[in-house]
């Protein structure tokens, strides 16, 4: 009975995590960078030959 | 307070989320321009000229667009070889004594800073007949006779705008002439005397001037004002290689003339923009555009309609394989296309026809 109380009350915590979100919006802003910076090198290597 | 590995990374996956796609919202809008590489602005400088005035020898390449299809068709398509193709030389109700062959030939007279001039006769047509009669109209076969004519600018081999070239060297066989490096040996054979049954072809008159063969890729300066453009293009009926003049006239921009500008208008307009000082003043084009030929449309010709305006033209001289359909797509979307008189067998004032002139500058 004491361990099932104690897995309800934990299961009631969870959410989303501020830090992750600020995180993840430096993160995907920088990863979406990257990528156009891939598909431009590879434009313009495709011009060149 | 802590935070579980759990929370943080489902913060993460959505943070992650809503910044790829908010810098891909902010990096196509008001951040464009950090992320758009600059457009070079062409270096090479072809100096400066005072006018050029362009008369039309010749636009209608044929007479009958079906019947030019069918007789590429029925020898196995567009690419075959344009030297074993069995075009109609008879029975053509529209054509130059039933002949389907007509020519494309522009005269170029082009005034320099000093006030001296130089001629130059870009393309030499197809039917010879044909090209006598609008030759001998225009004064051409005079001039040629009287070695006035200082330049045989040859745009590209096809036959429309070369198998002419007997109604040249008659009058002036040894004029000075240039072509783009593609040229098959059968051209060169053509210039030396060759006769070619197939295509009812022929030239009794070998040329005996200098034959210059100009690369691919680059510009060449041939006077004050005036350079050639070359392009390694493949074209259909076989051909290769095609050049345009360019000509930096003194306080208007740029002119650029085609014969049939297969390189595409768009790609022209970019390598003289990246190519020629002054490219980003485009003043005037002239000739053939290359667009409907046929008169038929594809929606993707619509983009190129769309495109024009943005390279500021004030002047478009266009004609022959710009075709009809684009002229008058073009005049709707309220570029300056000049319009022709329709005379000696070209059949509407859209835009300049067989006799008419353009002066730039």
């Amino acid at each position: 009975m004491e361990n099932t109380a104690t897995g309800q009350e934990k299961k009631e915590k969870t959410g989303i995590s501020w830090a992750g979100v600020i995180v993840g919006l430096i993160v995907g802003a920088g990863l979406f960078l990257l990528t156009i910076q891939i598909v431009k090198a590879l434009m313009y290597s495709l011009t060149a030959a | 307070m802590t935070v579980s590995r759990r929370d943080f990374l489902k913060g993460l996956a959505l943070g992650g989320t809503a910044g790829y796609l908010a810098m891909a919202g902010v990096s196509s809008t008001v951040m464009k321009d950090v992320f758009l590489p600059e457009e070079p602005v062409g270096d090479v400088d072809i100096g400066a000229c005072k006018s050029v005035k362009c008369t039309v020898v010749s636009e209608t390449s044929w007479f009958n667009n079906s019947v030019t299809v069918g007789d590429m068709m029925k020898a196995g398509g567009l690419l075959v070889n344009q030297y074993i193709i069995p075009w109609t030389h008879t029975g053509v109700k529209e054509g130059f004594h039933g002949d389907n062959a007509g020519g494309y030939s522009t005269l170029i007279d082009v005034e320099f800073l000093d006030g001296t001039r130089k001629k130059i006769l870009l393309d030499t047509g197809w039917n010879s007949n044909w090209m006598r009669e609008c030759f001998k109209r225009e004064g051409v076969d005079q001039m040629l006779q009287k070695d006035q004519i200082d330049l045989l600018f040859q745009t590209h081999e096809h036959f429309d705008h070369f198998f002419g070239i007997e109604a040249v060297l008659e009058n002036c066989a040894d004029i000075p002439m240039t072509v783009p490096k593609g040229f098959y040996q059968e051209g060169f054979d053509l210039l030396q005397g060759a006769h070619f049954d197939v295509p009812q072809v022929k030239n009794d008159h070998k040329h005996t001037g200098e034959l210059v063969v100009r690369e691919s890729g680059k510009v060449h300066k041939l006077y004050p004002g005036v350079a050639s453009i070359t392009f390694d293009s493949s074209i259909i009926t076989r051909v290769k290689g095609e050049q345009a003049l360019v000509f930096n006239i003194k306080d208007k921009g740029l002119a650029v003339i085609t014969g049939c500008c297969h390189m595409g208008i768009i790609s022209l307009l970019q390598e003289v923009r990246h190519r020629i000082q002054g490219g980003d003043k485009i003043y005037a084009i002239q000739g053939g555009l290359h667009i409907s030929p046929f008169e038929d449309w594809d929606p993707q010709y619509d983009d190129l309609i769309l495109a024009i305006p943005k390279y500021g033209i004030e002047v478009m001289g266009c004609n022959h394989c710009t075709g009809y359909l684009t002229a008058e797509k073009m005049i709707k979307a309220g570029l300056p296309v000049v319009e022709g008189t329709a005379r000696f067998k070209s059949r509407k004032k859209l835009y300049l026809g067989n006799g008419d002139q353009i002066v730039f500058g």
